[in-house]
């Protein structure tokens, strides 16, 4: 009886560790719309200043969290990096992302937006602001569940209408991605986007 | 009864048994050796320091093993995030001359797999490095051989800590022959696609606090259309 326990200890936590996964992370509902072109829409935002982790430049006066000590080197001067919570449109969290802006002759905006359960989408924006207010961009890289897609990221500024519960506004991430075998048309998504 | 008792010690001894073939097997080696060593392809060498304490900041869900850092950091514990941690570090090159700076995200990764083993981690890396550029990077990393030399020692450890020197690749892909994935995003690096190995060194870790002594290292094999100049790294003093 000994020796059948053995064997059966063996077996059940071999067939344990192989069908059980050790690992699962928890999702949420994915709120994506179709796009006439193919395409699909999803749109993240940070609730400000709430989501906001972390703020970090050279010789800010107020850097998130208060006793961060962020380098104070030359060649950081006029970047800054932040960290933020990020939610779907349901004002859910679902992942967390960091915004590099770097001002200077040769200025650039980055967001890296990780959500655990999906991937990661890294996106390039112009630095400067368009016309009609936000930035658009582009997406330079994803993984996983994002890996084949590309397209268009715009990200704007809006201000809450009531501020009374803490959240002075929203930053605001839409993105209109296409899949590899659907041919762009970068006028068509940046009016998606628009919309 | 005493049936059910044999069958029971039987089956803990198994169990028991299983565990050690897996924490002993032999073909789970530490990788010591970089895939990128046979390159000739220019590297960039990004070290950092890995303890938290040491970081810019560190966050997690406030109740996993290592603390958050400075105080008063905003905790990541939503269900959707909550094994995952944030680590942002200064880098610098071999000689501790700062270059930028980079944000690390990590989750654990639902590939894990014990039996293969796998304790694996989805990592991302988004650098700044002043004067240069921009990289972003994808790794899929292996903790196993760091948890069954480090971690486990130190628990099973009567002083709660463990002390040596352990030198290993944590990079396990997602390339097939175990390199990260490096886009480059701004300045020199604009349009470049390269590979990447991160390794870390331990020389002490406390079963109560985590990591005691580590320092990380990314090398980037940087893309040959890199400028002329691409080794020219630009100080941040």
């Amino acid at each position: 009886m000994f020796s059948f326990g053995t064997i059966l200890g063996l077996i059940g936590t071999a067939a344990l560790l192989h069908f059980v996964p050790p690992v699962n992370q928890y999702r949420e509902r994915s709120i994506v719309s179709v796009q006439p072109n193919g395409g699909n829409q999803e749109v993240f935002h940070v609730n400000l200043p709430v989501d906001r982790v972390m703020i970090g430049a050279p010789g800010i006066d107020k850097p998130v969290p208060a006793s961060l000590r962020w380098p104070v080197r030359a060649g950081l001067q006029g970047s800054q990096v932040e960290l933020f919570k990020l939610r779907n449109a349901e004002d859910r969290i679902v992942g967390v992302a960091s915004r590099l802006a770097v001002g200077g002759s040769a200025p650039y905006v980055e967001w890296a937006l990780h959500l655990p359960a999906r991937g990661t989408i890294y996106a390039l924006l112009d630095a400067m602001p368009a016309a009609a207010g936000g930035r658009s961009g582009s997406l330079r890289a994803a993984t996983r569940e994002f890996e084949p897609l590309r397209g268009a990221v715009r990200e704007r500024y809006v201000a809450a209408a009531d501020a009374s519960d803490g959240i002075t506004g929203r930053l605001e991430l839409a993105m209109a991605l296409v899949g590899p075998d659907v041919a762009p048309d970068p006028a068509e998504e940046e009016a998606e986007i628009q919309q | 009864m005493k049936y059910v008792i044999s069958l029971l010690l039987g089956v803990v001894t198994g169990t028991a048994l299983f565990m050690a073939m897996l924490y002993f097997n032999p073909f789970a080696g530490r990788i010591e050796v970089s895939p990128l060593a046979v390159s000739d392809q220019e590297q960039l060498v990004l070290r950092y320091e890995a303890v938290a304490q040491q970081m810019l900041l560190y966050t997690n869900d406030g109740e996993s093993l290592v603390a958050p850092h400075p105080v008063k950091v905003e905790e990541i514990w939503e269900p959707t995030v909550r094994d995952s941690w944030v680590q942002v570090v200064e880098l610098s090159n071999a000689s501790g001359t700062p270059l930028g700076v980079g944000v690390k995200f990590s989750s654990e990764s639902e590939a894990t797999r014990p039996l293969n083993a796998q304790a694996l981690v989805d990592s991302i890396w988004h650098i700044y490095l002043p004067g240069r550029g921009t990289l972003f990077v994808e790794q899929r990393e292996n903790y196993w051989a760091y948890i069954r030399d480090i971690v486990i020692p130190a628990r099973v450890s009567s002083a709660d800590s463990w002390r040596g020197s352990w030198i290993g690749i944590t990079t396990a892909g997602p390339n097939q022959i175990g390199t990260g994935r490096v886009w480059g995003g701004s300045g020199e690096f604009a349009g470049s696609q390269s590979e990447s190995v991160e390794t870390l060194q331990v020389t002490a870790y406390s079963a109560v606090n985590g990591p005691a002594a580590m320092t990380g290292s990314l090398t980037v094999s940087l893309p040959s259309q890199t400028p002329e100049n691409g080794n020219d790294e630009v100080e941040l003093d």
